[in-house]
């Protein structure tokens, strides 16, 4: 039934090799609410491959991008849109980061090894985490299990990394029995700043991250149990090279407690109750940096409660309902301060203390007409409280005319997805509408510096929601041996919210440009395609080609910034038993569409080469498994259009992982 | 309408409380003794010194008083240290002086007005020099219909604030002007009231006030060399007082620049006052 969703949806060729290898994992299968598109990342590229950094994971989503400011914790970006319009959580759960530059997304907070997949979805379903963005992403993480008889698993991984001497070193247990499950999974990373293709150290490009999880599950019944999940995530020490600060700490702690049901009736009803918080601490410094003018410290802090019901049930053949109630509670803050030398401190709150009230419910039904169509409708809608806590944060609006910066918001989403299959060919259409709330820093932001534009940014209270109209299609045609894909989708936004600039305002940070305010733009659009194709030439080899264009542009016709240029992936891979080797070129052309305003400039395109090499060895019952990586063979002095500040990637590198399973 | 409810409540608070704490109350007369000391939280710049009289006039500030524009309140108290019931009535003027060695001159003043719930009176004075050279005086007359007699009160001590609050220079026609910074007192980060208040010197004894003035203000932080947004310039209110905004975006050094003009010609156009906070 899964795999039949997953094909029927938007799967990139790459994936298609993978499907096959999506665990039977029983309770996933149920629970088809969390997940839209899944890809598996326990497939050996992934797991064993210590060369990819925090949070990189989502790479393997088609559609998705990546900002990036530093070595870690890159920015996703989703068919062209950025994290203000995507609503990421982590197992269902809301997490808001804490730095004002987007430094910490989500994805920042956990760790590769402790993921089992990623669910994004722009079409359908993109709401059913509790937002009403125009992208939903969710992260779920690896769970405790239950099995027959008692068992008693694990891993470990240590792999090492040369350009910017890196090191990963990962470990899990898992304990399952009939009653009881536990999984504890431990990981540390560090890497040392790396060199680019001519050979230059690329400064502040370090990081340090400790990830440790568990999750313990306790069956009450041969048809409920309950679930707890506890991440401790510390990273420190780590280098923003396209911003003038780094981050000296960066922490999180995730927690939450869930009970499951499934009834025991015909209509397969299944209940999730989830009850959640989290904490989030982080720390940007300069201490590090050559010539500031002066050094200057910006702590920020997040947390949220939240919990969640999720219901859903057959009504008889055809109809599936399922029903969703969610709410959360933020509370954020984030400070600056610098100190002069021989003058008093200077102090501001660049996010005053504010708070975030959610509430939202949503109602899904998936009809199956024939064998050949579904269908599916789904309408959200949410009630946001948005409101400034402190005076001090008030007193510093109140220079702006802003006296009053509470807001109240009720958002509505609704779409449709037409699923039809007749025998020659697989096709999609799915529309939807949303509405988004703007983000803290949109509404309340105070003097935030973009290192990309130069710019300070101050947040707007008075801003619309943005509404959104998305038009997605995708077409799969299969033959024996090869499979091919198209997916062409646009977006259109009213109310689109961008920086202008207002001329009046002198710059606050040191060398800056300017200031912008947020405002409403009367639309915005992105549009684009991802095509695939896959061809398994033999049993063992088999070819992927996977293509994505975006073109975006602004009711003047300006060009949208950080909008990826035409890429294409080539793969060619051999697999037989123990044996595993890959071929990779990454392939991108000229950016020549840029936003100047935006600190913008054209980028070139690139032609980038990979290899791996993997060969898994049996000792006894267990699993040995080595891994030799090697990326940029051709050791390309370059950089992607997302890199902000044009700071190159790294040189030639490779890398060593070995890895076992017990 | 619930800031209406709350009253209304709270009034039937205060009836019912009233009525009910009556009867003790019924031996006392009705006017409320004070159970603490009214001035508790200003600072007593000086007291007079006359050994032949058991009244004292104490003069109060916001703080110990420094060189620039001082609020103060002048009292005159009973050997019991209640307000002297005389004082009430008579007029009250003030002269400050400050007593050198070799001559002895006066500062910009603002005379005192009626009594307030205290039974003080509020006065200003700008001492334009710190106790260093000499010391400075107030000297109070008190004049009711028969008579009139002065009092001389020492001011302890009249520091230099870390911040220069006043400031002086000679106009183009040879004027020297003084301008003294009264708001902010206590600066904060967002609006600020900004009021300036500008003396002439005369003479050595004559010092008043400058009206007829036209200001731009423009701050900024050296340090990090921007402003701030939307400030307004002071516009004259009365006595020499000048009185508009300023913004302050974040808290530390701020430097507020002035540029003065008097019938649309600059007389100064570098001027400022450093505000830290």
């Amino acid at each position: 039934m899964l795999r039949q969703f997953i094909v029927l949806t938007l799967l990139p060729a790459s994936v298609l090799a993978q499907v096959s290898e999506v665990r039977n994992d029983s309770l996933r299968v149920k629970n088809l609410n969390e997940v839209e598109i899944e890809e598996d990342l326990s497939q050996v590229n992934q797991s064993y491959s210590s060369i990819n950094k925090p949070g990189e994971a989502i790479r393997q989503i088609s559609g998705a991008d990546f900002i990036r400011r530093g070595n870690y914790a890159y920015e996703p970006v989703f068919r062209g849109l950025t994290m203000e319009r995507m609503n990421i959580t982590l197992d269902g759960m809301r997490i808001f980061g804490a730095c004002t530059d987007k430094m910490d997304p989500v994805t920042s907070y956990v760790s590769t090894n402790n993921l089992s997949g990623i669910a994004a979805g722009q079409s359908h379903n993109s709401s059913a985490f509790g937002g009403t963005s125009p992208v939903g992403l969710n992260l779920a993480t690896k769970k405790a299990r239950f099995t027959g008889e008692p068992q008693f698993t694990g891993t470990g991984l240590y792999g090492l990394s040369f350009n910017g001497l890196g090191n990963v070193a990962q470990g899990s247990v898992d304990y399952s029995s009939s009653k009881f499950g536990l999984r504890v999974s431990g990981s540390y990373r560090d890497a040392d700043p790396y060199n680019d293709g001519n050979g230059n150290e690329v400064l502040f490009t370090q990081f340090h991250k400790l990830n440790l999880a568990a999750n313990a599950k306790y069956r009450l019944s041969s048809n409920e149990w309950i679930e707890a999940q506890f991440i401790l995530d510390d990273a420190w020490d780590i280098g923003y090279t396209a911003l003038p600060m780094d981050v000296s700490s960066a922490k999180g702690r995730i927690y939450s407690l869930s009970y499951h049901r499934y009834f025991l009736n015909s209509a397969q009803s299944h209940l999730e109750v989830k009850a959640y918080g989290n904490d989030i601490e982080h720390v940007m410094d300069d201490t590090k940096r050559p010539n500031v003018p002066m050094h200057m410290d910006m702590p920020g802090g997040s947390t949220t409660y939240g919990g969640y019901a999720h219901y859903g049930q057959n009504l008889g053949n055809r109809h599936k309902v399922k029903i969703k109630a969610d709410g959360f509670y933020n509370e954020r803050w984030a400070d600056m301060i610098m100190y002069p030398k021989n003058e008093k401190e200077m102090f501001m709150e660049t996010w005053p203390l504010s708070t975030r009230v959610g509430f939202g419910g949503e109602a899904e039904l998936n009809s199956k007409w024939t064998d050949k169509l579904n269908t599916t409708v789904f309408f959200r809608s949410n009630y946001y409280e948005n409101s400034m806590m402190s005076d001090f944060g008030l007193k510093q609006i109140s220079i702006f005319g802003y006296e009053n910066p509470d807001r109240e918001d009720l958002t509505m989403s609704g779409g449709l997805v037409i699923n039809h299959n007749p025998s020659i060919f697989n096709h999609s259409l799915s529309m939807k509408v949303s509405q988004r709330v703007p983000t803290l820093s949109e509404l309340y932001g105070f003097y935030l510096f973009n290192a990309q534009d130069g710019f300070d940014y101050m947040g707007n209270p008075d801003l619309e929601m943005e509404n959104s109209y998305q038009l997605s299609y995708e077409m799969k045609k299969s033959f024996d041996d090869i499979q091919l894909s198209l997916s062409p989708f646009v977006h259109y936004i009213e109310n689109y919210v961008f920086g202008v600039w207002d001329s009046t305002l002198s710059v606050m940070t040191i060398g800056g440009n300017g200031v912008k305010f947020y405002e409403n733009l009367d639309y915005a659009y992105i549009t684009g395609f991802e095509q695939s194709a896959f061809w398994k030439i033999t049993k063992a080899v088999s070819l992927k080609e996977r293509l994505k264009y975006r073109y975006a542009e602004d009711n003047n016709g300006t060009p949208l910034p950080l909008i990826a240029p035409l890429k294409v992936d080539l793969t060619a891979q051999y697999k037989k038993e123990k044996w595993f080797f890959e071929v990779n070129s990454n392939i991108a052309a000229d950016q020549n569409r840029v936003n100047p305003i935006y600190g913008e400039d054209e980028t070139s395109g690139y032609v980038i080469f990979n290899t791996s090499a993997q060969r898994v060895f049996e000792v006894g019952k267990n699993e040995l498994t080595v891994r030799a990586d090697l990326r940029n063979l051709t050791n390309k002095q370059y950089w992607d259009h997302l890199d902000w500040g044009n700071v190159p990637r790294a040189g030639f590198n490779g890398a060593l992982t070995v890895g076992f399973k017990f | 309408m619930l800031l209406k409810n709350i009253k209304v409540w709270v009034l039937m608070a205060l009836i019912i409380g009233a009525s009910t704490s009556c009867k003790d109350d019924d031996d006392d007369d009705n006017t409320p003794t004070p159970t603490n000391n009214p001035f508790k939280n200003y600072v007593i710049l000086g007291t007079s010194d006359d050994d032949n009289d058991d009244d004292d006039i104490v003069i109060y500030g916001e703080k110990e008083a420094f060189v620039g524009y001082n609020k103060i309140w002048i009292v005159e108290k009973d050997d019991d240290g209640t307000v002297d019931d005389s004082f009430l009535e008579d007029q009250v003027t003030i002269n400050p002086v400050m007593d050198m060695p070799m001559h002895s001159h006066s500062a910009p003043v603002e005379q005192p007005g009626t009594p307030d719930q205290n039974g003080a009176r509020q006065a200003a004075v700008v001492f334009v020099m710190p106790t260093t050279a000499g010391d400075w005086y107030i000297d109070v007359t008190l004049t009711d219909d028969n008579d009139s007699e002065t009092h001389r009160v020492k001011i302890n001590s009249v520091v230099e604030p870390e911040e220069t609050r006043t400031k002086s220079f000679y106009t183009p026609d040879s004027a020297r002007y003084f301008v003294s910074l009264v708001e902010p007192s206590d600066p904060e980060v967002g609006i600020n009231d900004y009021e300036v208040v500008v003396h002439e010197r005369k003479t050595m004894m004559s010092w008043p006030a400058v009206n007829g003035l036209t200001m731009e203000i423009d701050p900024e932080m050296p340090t990090m060399g921007h402003g701030s947004p939307d400030n307004e310039n002071p516009v004259e209110t009365t006595n020499g007082h000048y009185v508009g905004k300023v913004n302050f975006t974040m808290t530390g050094y701020w430097k507020v620049n002035m540029v003065l003009k008097e019938n649309g010609n600059d007389i100064k156009d570098d001027l400022f006052f450093d505000i830290t906070f």
